[in-house]
């Protein structure tokens, strides 16, 4: 059972971003959790019992025929309607477990979703504790009933069983006294003994029925997690897939021709009529090795989509995504990921220590090359005010740190991965004033020296670009340098103008403007802001 | 015990369904020791008329010790609700 839960993880872990960003996190954490645990125990329980039980119901079968097989045949006449029977029993169990299952996985989801630091702060800021109460409660309601059900079905089948071995030392009684009649007299001793091998019968082959109710309930738990295990992964390294190595790669990224729609959840399909919603069209770009690109335009454009197709977090669907020529999914997905280094706008810190969360990028860095890469994060300082230092445990999702410490944590991450490619998803909105300047600084340390493919939210970023893709809606419809653009009036001069405010912005934080002279803005409703 | 009061009526019926279930239990085996010495094994070969009879009534208690339990049940869940 352990390999089966450790097969499901290592399978689940190779499926692609899609399968993630389709399925409920606690519906993945259901099948590891109770599904295998559900088969654990039918399985642990079965084999043990099973042998024994078989037994002891051979050996009483065969004393009986010794003794009599005419009264043999009495007792055993309806054991084929008893194992039709059971077997329908099975069907019906099957049926629940299916269903127990599947609202076990709504309530592991319920929990997940309710009960994680999002959640709870969702529902406390919205006053909806009572209605997330609710609804666990009426998913615990029908979990429980299902249970009942569950133990219920086939009681009634096993007490038709059990009247029936009531009864049949009456039946046998009976037969002894009409076979008396014409000459084959069956003696006292004879009828005593067969009587009580006929009880030795009863509680193993009893148990021989409700095992096997259990194994073909629990047939409906493997087809869980079957279904699982049988998914392909979409995404997979080529059978001649070859790795790059990282001294080799100056760091070119270029995309030819490259279109790609977002795959539709898992068992829905595309109505024939209904068009291809393509997040990226025909997307055509070149990045010299060491320039720093940036990538801007308005929100829900493709900028993020563009950036997660280097690292084949997606697969292009048409053309193709190469690094220094060769093709992305040419390589193996570890090499790739060895080369590719990436600060999201959401930082997912382990709850672990800082050092370990720091290591999670280099397992051999030791507490020098962290503190190095820490300094140029421009977290280091703040890191040794903990009282703790490096050892400071940062809570699920790192909760314990602000969105800008946690920003400087990411980089310096990706600074000890030291990649040839970073990707940056610059997020300017979830920082404060004050941690900007300290972000700005950090992340310019970071992109020395790598090609960079920057989702831009920051002047600095925009005007050192050495490239800038301006995208909308799935295209590039301008590319350039900041001067070239501006002199072009399209749509860069215009996010320009709202976003930059023609140069006077330098950034636009949570709380506030920073202005490009170093002034500050507190924050007020922008109208713009949807730019941003 | 006012609590209780208002389900005296059933409280007794549950006691009288015990008692009669228990009771039947006990007359299987007297049923077995009349098959043997009464109708099996006498004198000139098995008594079949009174062998009938037995089987019959050996039939007949387990079905009803168990329609007595299944009521019991019944009276016992309702009572927990």
């Amino acid at each position: 059972m352990q390999d089966l839960r450790n097969r499901l993880f290592a399978h689940l872990q190779a499926m692609e971003l899609a399968f993630f960003t389709s399925t409920k996190t606690g519906v993945i954490q259901s099948r590891l959790a109770n599904d295998v645990g559900g088969v654990q125990s039918v399985v642990t329980d079965t084999a043990s019992s099973t042998l024994s039980n078989s037994v002891t119901v051979l050996a009483s079968l065969v004393a009986m025929l010794l003794l009599s097989w005419q009264l043999t045949v009495v007792s055993v006449v309806v054991l084929p309607l008893f194992v039709y029977l059971q077997v329908r029993v099975g069907r019906v169990r099957q049926r629940l477990a299916t269903r127990t299952q599947s609202s076990l996985s709504d309530m592991t989801s319920i929990t997940q979703e309710a009960l994680s630091v999002s959640g709870v702060l969702l529902a406390k800021v919205f006053n909806r504790q009572a209605f997330e109460t609710a609804r666990y409660h009426a998913e615990n309601a029908r979990q429980a009933d299902l249970q009942v059900r569950q133990t219920m079905t086939g009681q009634s089948f096993f007490a038709v069983v059990q009247a029936f071995f009531g009864i049949t030392p009456a039946l046998v009684y009976l037969v002894a006294g009409l076979t008396a009649g014409h000459g084959s007299a069956i003696s006292a001793g004879t009828l005593v003994a067969f009587t009580a091998l006929q009880t030795r019968l009863l509680f193993p082959l009893i148990n021989l029925m409700r095992v096997s109710i259990e194994v073909q309930a629990s047939l409906a738990l493997f087809a869980r997690i079957f279904s699982y295990l049988d998914l392909e992964p979409a995404i997979t390294d080529a059978p001649d897939a070859y790795s790059l190595d990282r001294a080799d790669v100056p760091g070119a990224v270029e995309f030819a021709d490259v279109s790609f729609a977002y795959p539709l959840p898992a068992g829905t399909s595309r109505a024939p009529e209904q068009p291809v919603t393509w997040a990226l069209r025909e997307v055509s770009l070149r990045i010299e090795p060491g320039q720093l690109a940036a990538v801007v335009g308005p929100s829900g454009s493709g900028k993020t989509t563009l950036s997660y197709l280097v690292p084949r977090l997606y697969d292009a669907d048409l053309g193709s995504v190469l690094i220094d020529g060769h093709n992305v999914r040419a390589l193996t997905q570890s090499s790739l990921a060895d080369l590719i280094g990436m600060v999201t706008q959401d930082t997912y810190l382990f709850h672990a220590t800082i050092g370990d969360n720091l290591r999670y990028a280099d397992e051999t860095a030791d507490q020098q090359q962290l503190e190095a890469a820490a300094r140029a994060a421009n977290i280091h300082d703040r890191i040794m005010s903990f009282e703790a230092g490096y050892e400071t445990m940062v809570g699920e999702r790192g909760y314990r740190l602000s969105g800008g410490e946690k920003q400087r944590l990411a980089i310096a991450r990706v600074i000890l991965k030291d990649p040839r490619i970073l990707i940056l998803d610059e997020a300017t909105s979830a920082l404060d004033t004050t941690s900007e300047r300290l972000v700005q600084t950090a992340l310019e340390t970071v992109m020395h020296g790598r090609t960079t493919i920057a989702i831009a939210h920051r002047l600095s970023t925009i005007l050192a670009a050495d490239v800038i893709f301006a995208v909308e809606d799935g295209r590039i419809v301008e590319r350039g340098t900041h001067a070239e653009l501006l002199e072009h009036g399209g749509l860069y001069a215009r996010l320009y103008s709202e976003q930059f405010a023609d140069g006077r912005v330098q950034a636009r934080c949570a709380d506030g403007v920073v202005f490009n002279d170093g002034v500050v803005l507190p924050h007020r409703p922008e109208p713009e802001d949807a730019a941003a | 015990m006012g609590l209780f009061s208002a389900y005296r009526v059933r409280l007794v019926l549950i006691a009288v369904a015990i008692l009669l279930s228990s009771g039947l239990g006990v007359v299987a085996p007297f049923l077995t020791k009349a098959v043997f010495d009464d109708a099996l094994f006498v004198r000139g070969g098995p008594d079949l008329p009174r062998l009938y009879f037995l089987v019959a009534a050996m039939l007949v208690v387990p079905l009803l010790a168990a329609l007595i339990g299944v009521y019991q049940t019944y009276l016992t869940t309702a009572l927990g609700k």
